[in-house]
């Protein structure tokens, strides 16, 4: 057992430091700073991307002659810890967190060699075509078919959720390729053009004003049996590896760090009604106190799954994100507090990149009622709360 | 003790219930949130032609002199539909404050607030309020004839909407700081409205005071009383900030309930799950518990109590903590569909997290509740 860092990795961090200094420009900052999601927005989540490309540091995970690094784990979180601390904006996951792990060890050598640069120039944007309507918690009643026509599928059907599916050229889709077997038996995963004909896409307002979400719908779509990543009927088998890479791969505490970190700048900025700082409030600092003591837990929980289990997070990821997005979920109703009476006002252009106009209120708070709105969806998306604890009391409890 | 409505308040309840079912459902609240007109006119005269505008005022100012009761069942179903229409800040703020002056504009001002012809805002609490009636910094100068403003009030609801608004100002005389109410056209140079749409669906202005010259005629009242006004109207606020929470949250269970029992996964109602059984349940268990403390604060407010600050104190603790808690059920048991701007459910959360902040934070009323409980336990207090 050993708590500290080696020299090697110490040179590292004090790497990624520099570069983080030297390429973060201050709007970019902003934006990884004034987050109200678990994405970044848009714009900027690209611009990072094409930063961090051109350093080769945009997919940490995928393998070196994928365009990705030789990093240790250690490393690997040092890099996420590093970036979130320094207020980088965090790139969207469906191409490079979850598609990209799915096509190296799933794809065909030709997926791999045409996809896998575009995912990381950012030429593909992809999004992800898992949820239905009808089938979110129970993935597997979904109902979007896939039937055979000569060397192509015809697709009929619907995603819901699918989060930035407006901003992206690219869905893939679990999809029905056998209705007769057992519900899990007949799933294949397909690679879609959101150009194709037949395909639309209906963006869903959430209750922060923003769009991230859309619903897609398939009317009779043609694409290539070439599309399908693992063999036909075999797309659970891939799904469920991909929903690891969605829930693992992630430092909740690193996030938390950042979250608890805006709320100590604000309680040393803001007073509470008898007129001293929020910091120096014994109430609220006992409150503060708790959260942060919650989030050592979860640091030193997350990184003995990260050391312990590399590659093979298993049921542990659930233990995880059930801790992360309800402590991250408590953080937020604690800033809550500092921004008061500011809470209703309505500035969702101020947070969006590149803002230079006015605003009201306290810019170091301009983003706290939508990130509390808007981080509700994290102990439901992903696997909800409800179903990560099933999950554990399956797995690991044996119940 | 008796926790009945009489015939007469259970017909109150019955008519404003289904006037709002039959004119407010949440489609068209939506549209007249995202439409160019802060509210519906319209509805508004329709309240006026069925006398609501009238109820919490004296009959010698033209109203139905209802009590803290009668209010409290009304603000109870506006909280359920949604409503957004300013009967909180013209009825109960600016009107609760101008009802308590003895300024001889009050009658006429109050006649024309009550037949729906006359808006108003109550412009007092500021950046660093948080709750705090006597936290403010906004200062009046006397001059020649009259005073002279200068500040910034801030979060005033339907400010943009107000023909007039109450502000307050601290006056320094004699090395004393004196509060100063006064009433103000919403034109009235110097008086700056910075506009704004809020999370909750309404209209509010950061109101900037630079160098309002006011007469002396436009001061409402002052010191004791300005303070008393203040306290008064506020306790009221919170008490129908209380029902308008127990309202929302009577729905969002009901509402959940139905959709627990009619979303089905792994093919069976969600409701058949017993983890959101329990959860639910934990919605019914708080709504109950807030509803007691909502009816033992207004029924203290009503008698005067002695101890019926303390008792609003709690009941806004208990209200805020237990709206909070159901509706962030409330969204977690619908999944992804209450994540969005098209359900209700998003909205009444919206609606309960600014509520809760507006007029001192949870934190703020504990601590009132505690002080206000040192004061009544102290040997030779009240209690
Ligand atoms: C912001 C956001 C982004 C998303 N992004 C994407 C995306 O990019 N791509 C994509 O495919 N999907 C996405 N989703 C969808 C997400 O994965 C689903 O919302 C999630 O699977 C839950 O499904 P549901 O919303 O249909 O809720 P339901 O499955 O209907 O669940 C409703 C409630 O029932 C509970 N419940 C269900 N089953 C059980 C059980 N067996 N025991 C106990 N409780 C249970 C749930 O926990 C929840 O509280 C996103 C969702 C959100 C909110």
């Amino acid at each position: 057992m050993d708590l500290a860092l080696s020299a090697a990795d110490i040179a590292f961090r004090d790497e990624v430091r520099e570069f983080l200094k030297q390429s973060l420009t201050p709007s970019l900052k902003r934006s990884g700073d004034l987050m109200t999601s678990v994405f970044s927005n848009f714009e900027s989540a690209m611009a990072w991307q094409a930063i961090l490309a051109e350093k080769g540091w945009a997919a940490p995970d995928w393998p070196v002659e994928y365009g990705g690094t030789d990093w240790t784990v250690n490393q690997k979180i040092i890099y996420l810890k590093e970036s979130k601390r320094a207020g980088a904006p965090s790139l969207l996951p469906m191409g490079i967190q979850m598609l990209g792990p799915i096509l190296i060890r799933y794809g065909t050598e030709a997926q791999k060699h045409e996809l896998l640069p575009r995912i990381l120039s950012g030429e593909d944007v992809w999004c992800q075509g898992y949820s239905e309507p009808g089938a979110g918690s129970d993935l597997a009643s979904l109902k979007m078919r896939a039937v055979a026509d000569g060397d192509d599928y015809i697709l009929n059907g619907s995603k819901i959720w699918t989060s930035f599916a407006h901003r992206s050229n690219k869905i893939f889709c679990l999809v029905k390729t056998d209705v007769d077997s057992k519900p899990q038996a007949g799933i294949s995963f397909i690679l879609v053009d959101l150009d194709s004909a037949g395909v639309t896409v209906a963006p869903i307002v959430s209750i922060d004003g923003e769009v991230e979400q859309c619903q897609v719908f398939f009317e009779d779509v043609r694409v290539s049996k070439d599309n399908l990543v693992g063999k036909e009927n075999q797309g659970w088998e891939v799904a469920k590896c991909l929903l690891e890479f969605e829930r693992g791969g992630y430092c909740y505490y690193a996030a938390i760090e950042k979250q608890l970190a805006q709320v100590r700048r604000l309680a040393a900025e803001e007073k509470t009604a008898e007129g001293w700082f929020y910091e120096l409030d014994p109430v609220f600092s006992t409150r503060l106190a708790e959260l942060e003591i919650e989030k050592l837990a979860l640091e030193f929980t997350e990184n003995r799954v990260n050391c312990l289990a590399e590659g093979k997070p298993g049921a542990l990821t659930s233990l995880v994100k059930v801790a992360g997005t309800e402590l991250s979920q408590k953080v937020d109703a604690l800033a809550l507090e500092l921004r008061g009476t500011h809470l209703p006002l309505l500035q969702n252009e101020a947070l969006s990149y590149g803002f230079e106009g006015g605003f009201i209120g306290s810019e170091h708070g301009l983003n706290i009622m939508n990130a509390y709105l808007n981080n509700r969806a994290s102990t439901i998306y992903g696997g909800s709360a409800e179903i990560q604890r099933n999950i554990m009391a399956k797995q690991v409890l044996g119940l | 003790m008796n926790f009945e409505f009489n015939e007469e308040q259970k017909l109150l309840q019955h008519s404003v219930e289904a006037f709002l079912r039959d004119n407010y459902d949440f489609q068209r609240r939506q549209q007249q949130v995202e439409s160019d007109t802060p509210f519906d006119q319209d509805l508004w005269r329709q309240c006026a032609e069925l006398g609501w505008l009238g109820l919490p005022f004296s009959e010698e100012d033209g109203g139905l002199g209802a009590s803290a009761v009668e209010m409290m069942i009304v603000f109870e179903q506006l909280g359920r539909y949604l409503v957004i229409e300013p009967f909180f800040e013209t009825l109960v703020l600016f009107g609760g404050a101008l009802k308590r002056s003895r300024h001889p504009i009050r009658s006429e001002c109050l006649q024309q607030l009550i037949s729906g012809q006359l808006h108003g805002a109550l412009a007092h609490f500021e950046l660093h309020s948080r709750g705090e009636i006597g936290s403010i910094e906004s200062v009046s100068t006397t001059t020649d004839d009259g005073f002279c403003l200068k500040g910034c009030k801030t979060t005033v609801y339907n400010a943009p909407e107000a023909d007039f608004v109450i502000v307050s100002a601290l006056n320094l005389v004699r090395g004393e700081e004196l509060l100063q109410l006064f009433l103000l056209p919403a034109n009235k140079p110097g008086l700056e409205i910075e506009a704004y749409q809020t999370t909750d669906g309404r209209h509010a202005a950061e109101l900037h005071l630079n160098n309002v010259h006011v007469d002396a005629s436009c001061l409402l009242a002052e010191g004791s009383e300005a303070l008393a006004i203040l306290r008064e109207t506020y306790d009221d606020a919170l008490l129908l900030l209380c029902a308008e929470h127990q309202g929302a949250m009577e729905q969002l269970l009901r509402e959940t309930v139905e959709y627990a029992s009619e979303r089905k996964q792994f093919g069976q109602a969600i409701g058949s799950f017993q983890v959101l059984q329990h959860r639910m349940v934990d919605m019914y268990i708080a709504t109950e518990l807030a509803r007691s403390l909502l009816y033992a604060a207004t029924l203290k407010s009503v008698d005067q109590s002695p101890d019926a600050g303390l008792f609003i104190a709690a009941a806004k603790v208990k209200s805020d903590t237990c709206a909070k808690a159901v509706a962030e059920s409330a969204v977690q048991i619908h999944g992804g569909i209450a994540t969005t701007n098209e359900l209700s459910i998003g909205h009444y959360l919206k609606r309960i997290i600014v509520v809760s902040h507006l007029f001192g934070s949870t934190q703020y009323h504990q601590r009132r509740f505690g002080k206000l409980s040192r004061q009544l336990f102290a040997p030779g207090g009240m209690a």
